[in-house]
């Protein structure tokens, strides 16, 4: 084998992939000669570089946006799916590509000002679209017979900057009814977000006087306190006298009662 | 269903179970946003691209006729990836003459140094180059699967890799200061 | 001779029953069951397709008293024998529920075998404890005062028990599902793969949050004592699913497997 020969097999040579004997005469080869031991060193290091190089993680939303997309088309399953491409600018085909070339020459500027106005829109409609969704999933979530599914659509909730009443309804209906305590905790947590609205505050103060979970009602007061919500004075004061209240539950009520006076 | 192969999966999303997408999205989805990732370093465009790679599974379930794949959901990928690359083309267009001043600002250059050297050469290839090699070294797909991906056969893949290999260490190393 | 064999027949059946002291239920067609008891379940992955419930020894039954109930039917204010093991068994679509119509007195806890791809929903009552190991789909537990001890799971899982102590030790963690467990004055002692992927919450209210992973605590805002929801807020290895881990007065313990 030649100097271009061995260049050729370095890789091969680097994956460990030769035969031995192929091996066994590179390895000579390089012993010998210096410009080769070189390419060997420097193709070696340029692998090893690839190796090093980090795996890139996705962040959380494309698992949400997959998700979204896979309840929306499975919604759509009793359809029957064409086969053809959608039609979309993304995917317009050579003889398409080439045909708007040719409109370029006459329509350009104006062409570039419509698209622009035009895909504003689309994102506008698109942004719209996809806060829909996402309160339709979450919707259908809350209700599911799976606890950690319930939650699941409950932590949806963070992401919603302004969720509409239907949102906020379905989380307190979880909040004071749901069966299962962690579900109710989390509802609790998550409206805690939203307590700009009165009828978010109002169902917390109700739930001090329903809930017998001592671990939402410590949560539950937290919030309130938080808020400054004098109109919890009261039933919190009414679980003082509650002989079934453990003590730090009644601990948790002295300290938030004297943060509010 | 955790126990299915790649195709089983395929074949249940097919006969119209797309609860099995969920795991081929668990299985796939790092290494595909991985393969646009070194193509375009762009987060939101390339999380955008994954998914679109999986909206099209979906959309073309009936045309998976078994085969690996791997190589069938690569080309997806691939297709997906120069439709985008045609778009970024247009666009740059219009976005050449509004910017004429061209200068970079800070955060451009800040982003410039979190990227590798390594990554800077790659940048320089042609990206047709420049998909081989991050399907071989970064996606660690074998030559034999980029073949059947790209419609070439496993000798020309393989010589082709190994030269663009030699080309980026020559790159490589003259610009390493 | 043949009411001798018959009779033999029977005699064989009946000794076969007492020895076992099992009870099989097919799970064809069921994804969920669920356990009501007041005293403590053990649970482990059982080879078949099956429900098997075993080892639940009556205490107060000793030979006796079994003669005297012989050839009757015991009976249960709260619901109907079926099995002949004091257990209640109904269908409800694709979820068997398991009535235990004992009293905690009379039953000092039983075992249960589960294919280990099967959803469980175990209540034990206000006394009893509860045992998972190798379950790998949905879990969801309750108990009052008895603790929670489960091994070789996968989440998702939905924990909560008011007074008792909530260990868990994770395989690897499904990331489909959040895993939230809850108690208010015991502690939450969970064991989890140092590479999992995860958002965390950790939150003790008056207790302490222990932990030999090294992440950054995002500072919650504010300083009120009261008002600070002392939750502490974190990705491990980038995010992933949510791990809710809370105590009300106890500690919060997360450890590295």
């Amino acid at each position: 084998m030649n100097c271009t020969d061995i260049e050729n097999k370095l890789v091969d040579y680097i994956d460990g992939v030769l035969s031995e004997n192929e091996t066994k005469t590179i390895n000579k080869h390089i012993e010998s000669c210096s410009s080769c031991k070189n390419v060997f060193n420097e193709t070696n290091e340029l692998i090893n570089a690839f190796t090093n190089e980090t795996v890139a993680q996705p962040t959380s939303n494309l698992k949400t946006s997959f998700e979204e997309m896979l309840a929306q088309e499975k919604k759509k399953q009793p359809k029957v799916i064409a086969l053809q491409p959608a039609k979309r600018n993304s995917y317009k085909s050579v003889l398409q590509i080439a045909a708007s070339v040719a409109i370029l020459f006459t329509g350009y500027l104006l062409g570039g000002y419509q698209e622009s106005q035009n895909s504003q829109k689309e994102i506008a409609t698109y942004q719209t679209e996809q806060k829909q969704l996402k309160e339709n999933m979450l919707l259908a979530m809350i209700d599911n017979s799976s606890p950690s599914t319930r939650i699941k659509a409950v932590n949806y909730t963070e992401e919603l900057t302004t969720p509409d009443t239907k949102i906020l309804e379905a989380l307190i209906d979880r909040m004071h009814n749901d069966s299962n305590s962690n579900v109710r905790l989390s509802a609790a947590e998550a409206l805690s977000k939203f307590t700009d609205s009165e009828l978010v505050k109002t169902s917390l103060i109700q739930t001090l006087t329903t809930e017998k979970n001592p671990s939402i009602q410590v949560e539950v007061i937290q919030i309130l306190v938080q808020i400054q919500e004098k109109r919890a004075l009261d039933p919190m004061k009414k679980i003082l006298e509650q002989p079934e209240a453990p003590d730090y539950l009644k601990t948790q009520v002295n300290i938030g009662i004297a943060q509010l006076i | 269903m955790k126990q299915l192969s790649d195709e089983e999966l395929m074949q249940t999303v097919s006969e119209g179970n797309l609860d099995a997408m969920t795991y081929i999205f668990e299985r796939y989805n790092v290494r595909l946003y991985n393969f646009y990732y070194q193509m375009v370093k762009d987060v939101a465009i390339c999380e955008d691209l994954t998914q679109n790679v999986f909206l099209k599974v979906i959309k073309y379930k009936h045309s998976y006729k078994g085969g690996k794949f791997a190589s069938w959901i690569f080309k997806i990928a691939r297709n997906l990836f120069y439709d985008h690359y045609q778009e970024q083309k247009k666009t740059q267009a219009f976005e050449d003459i509004d910017d004429v001043t061209g200068e970079l600002d800070e955060e451009t250059i800040e982003k410039e140094e979190e990227v590798s050297h390594l990554m800077r050469v790659l940048n320089n290839l042609n990206e047709k180059d420049k998909e081989l090699i991050v399907m071989n070294r970064i996606n660690g797909i074998k030559y034999e699967q980029i073949a059947e991906i790209v419609g070439s056969n496993t000798t020309a893949v393989k010589t082709k890799i190994h030269r663009i290999v030699q080309k980026l260490r020559t790159n490589y190393f003259e610009t390493l200061a | 001779m043949k009411t001798l064999k018959i009779t033999l027949f029977l005699f064989l059946c009946t000794f076969i029953a007492q020895a076992q002291e099992t009870y099989k239920h097919s799970l064809s067609g069921i994804k969920k069951v669920k356990f009501y008891t007041d005293t403590s379940i053990d649970l482990t992955v059982g080879s078949s397709n099956e429900l098997v419930i075993s080892g639940s020894k009556n205490s107060y039954q000793n030979k006796s008293r079994k003669e005297k109930s012989k050839g009757l039917k015991a009976l249960y204010s709260n619901g109907n024998d079926n099995t002949g093991k004091g257990f209640e068994v109904t269908k409800d679509g694709g979820t068997l529920i398991v009535k235990d119509l004992e009293s905690f007195m009379k039953r000092s806890g039983f075992k249960v075998q589960l294919p280990k791809g099967i959803d469980v929903y175990l209540n034990a009552g206000n006394l009893g404890h509860v045992k998972v190991d190798g379950i790998t789909s949905e879990i969801e537990i309750k108990t009052n005062i008895g603790d929670i001890d489960l091994v070789n799971i996968n989440g998702p899982a939905t924990v909560s028990t008011n007074t008792g102590t909530i260990t868990a030790v994770f395989s690897t963690i499904n990331q489909s599902n959040p895993i939230s467990f809850s108690t208010a004055t015991g502690d939450v002692d969970v064991s989890i793969a140092s590479n999992t992927k995860a958002n965390l919450s950790l939150k003790s209210t008056i207790g302490t949050v222990y932990t030999d992973f090294n992440f950054k605590v995002k500072k919650s805002k504010g300083l009120s004592p009261v008002g600070n929801p002392r939750k502490i807020s974190t990705e491990l290895n980038n995010g992933g699913v949510l791990i809710s881990l809370k105590s009300t007065t106890g500690n919060v313990y997360l450890r590295k497997k």
